[in-house]
């Protein structure tokens, strides 16, 4: 395209070309509103998202807080397993006390010996394995269990609480430390119902077509008109779905956990067809039910398989400025899955869950979940036990 | 307000505000590159919506060379979104009634054209027969050559430059006629 002015025009064209670049005509108020429907929705924030994320976060750290506060220990309930009067000797009283009671919890009480009665309590705590393999002695299972607690206690020649014996008393008096271990014991908590706070998503994002057909009217040559069909090929562009949800499980024996929840699924694609492109974004609500059976267990660390039914409702599709029904056929769908979980306290584990799903109705619009049989997804959650 | 380089990042991010901003700067320049084009409001209000939703759609092809490179690469959008449609409606050929096209191009005057303003001059060159008012455009306004015309309607050059010729006569005639209203 090069200037008009090179054509050698007369000079009336170039006053006419120079008048029409420079004009401008008015425009309907709805042409914006007709071009912003043909465009992509913008991303909306989300601020409800990140505040809900806070919350859960602060209600995670919370949880930790409290679940992780140090044991009390009971020591009018201790048996002396062991002591010693040089505070040198406090770690070789402590492997001794471990070599005999080597899956036992262990705590070190030190009672300062300074003027002020300051206390100070360290606890150390191991947690006896579940399959026993190292016991010493036979482990009972896991919700009858009493959990030993071996203590070290180390006293002042001023803080004579905890002395066994006379003899002691007067190597305190010495201002010697002594040293002596204390086996207590107190009974776990059983943990007969958990809940499950997760998300997920699938491990890949897809695309997909569709092809749909709409009936026009032709024009012929002899001025009639014939009914054909126009076919629109839509190209979806599949987001990573988000999955988040609660499950509430009891336990029950042989290590099984069955469980019951609410699931919130959400697929959103990017959707093109020639001048067409928009977003489509489907919601789902479902109550997925569940069984599983823990099979591994080794110190904080345990693994599972499981099955999973589940029944959804579309709860709104969101489909450029398209008019869609939401379908209301309820969704099946049947998940397997393989887990492992690390406790990070008594109540609180972390896990993780590789999960593979087959969703069994058809959905009549394409989403992440029905371009294939079966799809792939990573669970993650936090599993609180009471 | 935004500035061209704003306005041309925020649309390559698909935000709305700049792609509100671009449309309140030039839709009205835009619009009148249609109707010379298209010849009627309805049809050149069409064309605009295309152009603009397929500008938005490619921003990421473009790249800003300084101001006034985003103008004329919409310009640019406009003209082939109206000559595509044009192509379209080619099987309905031209209805001109021969005795009415000039023989010879009337010689004017430029400061009398001068005078005349430019919606006036706007509605003149929409008048102009479809094929003719096309050749016209692409030609005497935005610039191209016979050769680029000929490839752009499917047409040979002998034709475009004809249906030049007769686009011109017929365009003198009537501002001469107007001229002529308009001094006695």
């Amino acid at each position: 395209m090069s200037s008009p002015s090179q054509h050698n025009n007369p000079e009336w064209i170039d006053i006419v070309a120079h008048k029409a670049q420079q004009a401008g005509q008015p425009i309907d108020e709805q042409l914006w509103q007709r071009i912003e429907q043909k465009l992509p929705a913008t991303r909306r924030r989300r601020p409800w998202l990140w505040w809900s994320a806070a919350a859960a976060t602060a209600a995670a750290i919370i949880a930790l807080a409290i679940t992780t506060r140090p044991a009390r220990i009971d020591d009018t309930s201790s048996e002396v397993i062991a002591q010693a009067t040089q505070p040198t000797t406090a770690s070789s009283i402590l492997q001794e006390a471990y070599t005999q009671s080597p899956h036992h919890t262990l705590a070190i009480h030190t009672q300062s010996p300074l003027p002020s009665q300051k206390k100070v309590k360290v606890g150390v705590e191991t947690t006896t394995p579940v399959d026993g393999t190292h016991a010493t002695t036979p482990v009972a299972p896991i919700h009858e269990r009493e959990q030993d607690r071996d203590t070290i206690n180390t006293t002042s020649s001023q803080q004579q609480n905890h002395s066994p014996s006379a003899s002691h008393k007067s190597q305190l008096a010495d201002n010697n430390t002594q040293i002596s271990i204390h086996r207590t014991q107190f009974k776990e908590n059983d943990s007969h119902f958990n809940i499950s706070l997760y998300g997920s998503g699938n491990l890949l994002a897809q695309n997909g077509t569709q092809a749909v057909q709409r009936p026009i009217l032709m024009a012929m040559g002899n001025g009639r008109f014939i009914e054909a069909q126009a076919v629109t090929h839509y190209h979806y562009n599949h987001h990573i779905p988000l999955n988040v949800g609660i499950m509430v499980s009891k336990s029950l024996p042989h290590n099984l956990t069955a469980g019951i929840g609410v699931n919130y699924a959400r697929y959103s694609s990017e959707v093109s067809a020639d001048l067409e492109r928009f977003d489509q974004t489907v919601q789902f609500i479902g109550i997925p039910v569940a069984l599983q059976w823990r099979f591994w267990n080794y110190r904080r660390l345990s693994a599972y398989v499981g099955a999973e039914a589940m029944a959804e409702r579309c709860v709104a599709v969101d489909r450029g400025d398209e008019q869609v029904d939401v379908p209301k056929r309820i969704q099946w769908s049947v998940h397997g899955m393989a887990g492992l979980q690390l406790d990070i306290t008594q109540h609180l584990g972390l896990f993780v869950e590789p999960k593979v799903s087959h969703y069994a109705t058809e959905f009549t619009l394409p989403t992440a979940r029905n371009e294939h049989p079966l799809t792939f997804n990573l669970k993650m959650g936090v599993n609180i036990s009471f | 307000m935004m500035t061209e380089s704003d306005i041309v990042n925020g649309c390559k991010k698909g935000r709305r505000e700049a792609q509100r901003a671009l449309y309140d700067a030039l839709a009205t320049h835009l619009m009148a590159i249609a109707v010379r084009y298209m010849g009627n409001h309805e049809d050149a209000q069409d064309v605009l919506q295309d152009a603009l939703v397929k500008a938005y759609l490619s921003f990421d092809q473009f790249t800003w060379k300084g101001e006034g490179s985003l103008q004329a690469w919409l310009h640019r959008i406009v003209v082939n979104t109206a000559v595509s449609q044009l192509r379209q409606r080619q099987h309905l050929p031209d209805v001109v009634n021969i005795d009415s096209v000039p023989e010879h191009e009337e010689q004017l005057d430029a400061g009398e054209v001068a005078h005349i303003d430019t919606d006036t001059i706007l509605s003149m060159v929409a008048a102009l027969p479809m094929g003719y008012r096309t050749v016209f455009n692409m030609h005497c306004i935005d610039g191209y050559s016979h050769r680029d015309i000929a490839r752009q309607l499917g047409i040979n050059e002998g034709t475009s430059s004809s249906q030049l010729s007769r686009a011109r006569a017929i365009l003198a005639h009537k501002i001469k006629e107007y001229i002529n209203q308009h001094t006695s």
